[in-house]
């Protein structure tokens, strides 16, 4: 039989891609198992249940540890905790454990997105781990683990009252909306020049809110363009992982997954400071985190003019 | 036939880097492929850094995205547009012919009882009419006659320039436009403010002004404006605390803000009063001082400051450094998120001068008391009592016998901060004998603003 050169060139070419195609032995389907039978089920899943106990145990004694270390370093009797032990995730748990904000923080009340170490059915979990450590240079410092992405899209709400902004400080999860109502019988004007979360909502009046989606983390100053006095900070966190640190400086990172992480420590009227550590779940990692005040002059208006004498 | 060879050659060799590229496991990571490169490992850069390096570039975008122009300016102003009417000619003064009603003053010329800024319509502080007083040519700028009428009442235009961020020039010129006369324009124009503010400390609390400056008796020259003022009219002893004055200016806060310092040094007085009781320039070398000290405290959410403030110079207009003229006085105001409650009393004395017919000013004493009211974020109403007992003269030729008191009412909605409608209702009453004279105002006022 005679063929012409193109179609041999063809010939050739499908050739070599069928071959290329064909899967290799590797990726063939394994052949199927032998059918597993319900004591088998059964076995396994007691032997988890046993492994869960376990652990649990083994987390208990490790907070319990901790607590000790710490009043130890405070000198005084061992304190009550003063934020609970994370919960165990129960076999139908689907609510996000993180450690609770403290009272007065100011914090988003909805943190919409779980951390990453939360376990669901069926176990096994991820291998979490504990930060714990000490922020010096400024009280109710913020601590909270920066490169764990988990944005949220809670709301929170820090309103301008009496001329202040309430709270002062507002700590939200990457994603949440802030809402700014007014309760004021006057005009305010919220704005931020904050690179990257920069806005203006403009004038509005008494019972009025708008609102902005904090979408990049950092910390966004919060000013009136009409009252100079009134500053707000929002601390836009990347992830639930974060604590108030105690007015003695101590904190603890609860459930942390396992690895190399960056932990930021925040506070107003200082820069962030940043310490690295390795996270595991055998042992508690330690940081020290040491805050300088940054500049806290006056800022300035919504178009970079100062506010003048008689605005203060 | 030649070219069966290469047509063959090209499609094994298309086949052959097809079925290999099959056979590679997946490429690697890049970042895989660089760890396995041995030869490459002495030159792996050191991870504190990269992490400053990483670091150092944060800053530089940080610095770049927080970059400002360097002078920013701000040009802003605001329309004021009104309608009044007064009773009677709209004059708030009248004639003692004859000397009839104060006998005791028969060795003058022209003796006037009433107050001529009785009849203020717009935050001027203009009057509805001027009247025809004998001996003098006035400019009577509004000269309503006492009828219903519409006035643009001031046009204003502002602008403020940053100079970096303790640094703020801030410039005000009023336009008002008014009827003429005789092939003459009415209108005109004043440079009302032009200061340089320089904040030295780093907190900014402490200013010092050049230029034409805001004054600093009492407290209500920091609302004068339309844009500013709750109501529509100045009060009756805003003619000698709410002017602006050309010299150098200092103020301050200290103890945790609870302490207002505040002092000038100026050509003239603060005033406003078309009977001169300021200069734009000075005609003799000696400045007037003034001052003014005030407690500043937090009580709640409500704010109290409370102080005492005068000044003391040379009478204006005069060419020599001889007669003294001086203002003391007192405020108080507490304000609270929606009541703001506000007191001013003042004296003052001014010689005059008998050579060049310069005004001499006794101010027995004036005050006032204002309750500024929001009863909502766009209602609001305000209600004022006040009273100036005060003589005007000039030499042995005028004489203006002011015992005057007046009640104010007003109403006030805010659309916006840049939209305020105002009415206000005032009557004006004398009393110490001094005969009655129909001079109620009803004002009112749009203020656009941008």
């Amino acid at each position: 039989m005679r063929t012409s050169p193109g179609s041999r060139f063809a010939l050739f070419t499908l050739c070599g891609l069928g071959y290329a195609l064909t899967p290799s032995a590797d990726a063939q389907p394994r052949p199927r198992a032998a059918p597993v039978s319900r004591a088998d089920i059964d076995r396994l899943d007691k032997k988890i249940e046993e492994q869960q106990r376990k652990l649990d145990r083994l987390i208990k004694l490790q907070i319990q540890y901790l607590q000790q270390l710490e009043a130890m370093a405070d000198g005084s009797s061992p304190p009550v905790a003063t934020q609970e032990p994370r919960p165990e995730p129960k076999p139908d748990a689907a609510k996000p454990t993180d450690p609770k904000p403290p009272a007065g923080a100011g914090d988003a009340k909805p943190r919409a997105a779980a951390v990453p170490a939360v376990a669901r059915k069926p176990p096994p979990r991820a291998e979490t781990g504990n930060v714990v450590g000490k922020v010096t240079g400024a009280s109710d410092a913020i601590v909270y683990v920066e490169d764990i992405v988990v944005p949220a899209k809670g709301t929170a709400t820090m309103k301008q009252e009496n001329k202040t902004f309430t709270p002062a400080v507002l700590v939200v999860q990457k994603g949440t909306t802030v809402q700014f109502p007014n309760l004021d019988a006057f005009f305010h004007n919220v704005f931020s020049v904050t690179p990257d979360n920069s806005f203006d909502l403009g004038s509005y009046r008494q019972g009025e809110t708008k609102s902005v989606t904090m979408t990049k983390s950092g910390v966004v100053n919060v000013y009136c363009n009409m009252h100079p006095q009134m500053v707000g900070h929002i601390l836009v966190v990347p992830n639930g992982n974060y604590v108030r640190a105690g007015k003695d400086g101590f904190f603890r990172l609860t459930n942390v997954p396992a690895g190399h992480h960056r932990i930021v420590a925040w506070a107003p009227e200082s820069k962030p400071v940043v310490a690295e550590t390795d996270v595991s779940d055998t042992e508690a990692a330690t940081v020290e985190l040491e805050l300088k005040k940054g500049h806290s002059g006056p800022h300035l208006k919504k178009d970079g003019l100062p506010y003048g004498s008689y605005d203060k | 036939m030649n070219c069966r060879i290469p047509s063959i050659a090209v499609g094994l060799a298309v086949a052959l880097l097809a079925a290999s590229a099959a056979a590679q496991p997946a490429a690697p990571a890049a970042s895989d492929g660089d760890a396995g490169d041995a030869g490459d490992a002495d030159q792996t850069p050191d991870p504190a850094e990269l992490a400053s390096k990483v670091a150092e570039l944060e800053d530089k975008l940080a610095a770049m995205q927080n970059r400002k122009p360097q002078f920013p300016i701000k040009i802003s102003g605001y329309g004021d547009v009104g309608m009044f009417s007064v009773q009677g000619d709209g004059t708030g003064f009248r004639r003692d012919i004859g000397h009839t009603m104060f006998p005791a003053h028969n060795n003058v010329g022209w003796v006037f009882y009433g107050d001529l800024l009785a009849t203020q319509v717009n935050s001027r502080g203009d009057v509805a009419d001027l009247g025809q007083a004998p001996g003098v040519n006035r400019f009577d700028s509004v000269h309503s006659g006492g009828e219903l009428t519409f006035l643009i009442n001031e046009l204003n235009l502002s602008i403020s320039a940053g100079l970096g961020s303790s640094a703020l020039f801030t410039g005000s010129v009023n336009f008002t436009p008014r009827a003429g006369s005789n092939f003459s324009l009415g209108d005109s124009f004043d440079v009302d403010l032009a200061q340089l503010e320089w904040m030295p400390t780093e907190d900014g609390k402490t200013s010092i002004f050049v230029g034409k400056v805001d004054s600093v008796i009492g407290n209500e020259y920091k609302t004068r404006k339309a844009s500013q003022r709750f109501g529509i009219t100045p009060s009756l002893v805003a003619r000698y605390t709410t002017g602006t004055a050309v010299g150098v200016k200092a103020r301050t806060l200290l103890l945790g803000d609870h302490i207002v310092l505040a002092a000038a040094v100026t050509n003239g007085s603060f005033g406003t009063e078309q009977f001169h009781f300021f200069q734009e320039t000075d005609s003799n070398n000696f400045k007037t001082l003034s001052g003014r000290a005030a407690i500043r405290l937090a009580l709640g959410s409500a704010t109290f400051e409370a102080g005492p403030s005068g000044q003391w110079g040379t009478q204006d207009g005069v060419p020599d450094n001889g007669g003294k003229m001086w203002f003391v006085g007192v405020d108080a105001e507490i304000a609270t998120p929606r009541v703001d409650l506000k007191a001013q009393w003042l004296k003052g004395k001014a010689p005059g001068d008998d050579v060049t017919m310069t005004y001499g000013l006794d101010l027995k004493q004036g005050g006032y008391v204002e309750a500024d009211v929001l009863v909502t974020s766009l209602i609001g109403v305000l209600g004022r009592a006040e009273f100036r007992d005060a003589e005007v003269q000039q030499g042995l030729a005028r004489l203006y016998i002011t015992k005057n008191w007046r009640a104010t009412a007003g109403l006030r909605l805010s659309f916006s901060p840049n939209a305020i409608l105002k009415a206000e209702y005032s009557h004006n009453g004398e009393y110490g004998g001094t005969p009655s004279i129909p001079d109620d105002v009803v004002t009112t006022s749009a203020v656009m603003a941008f």
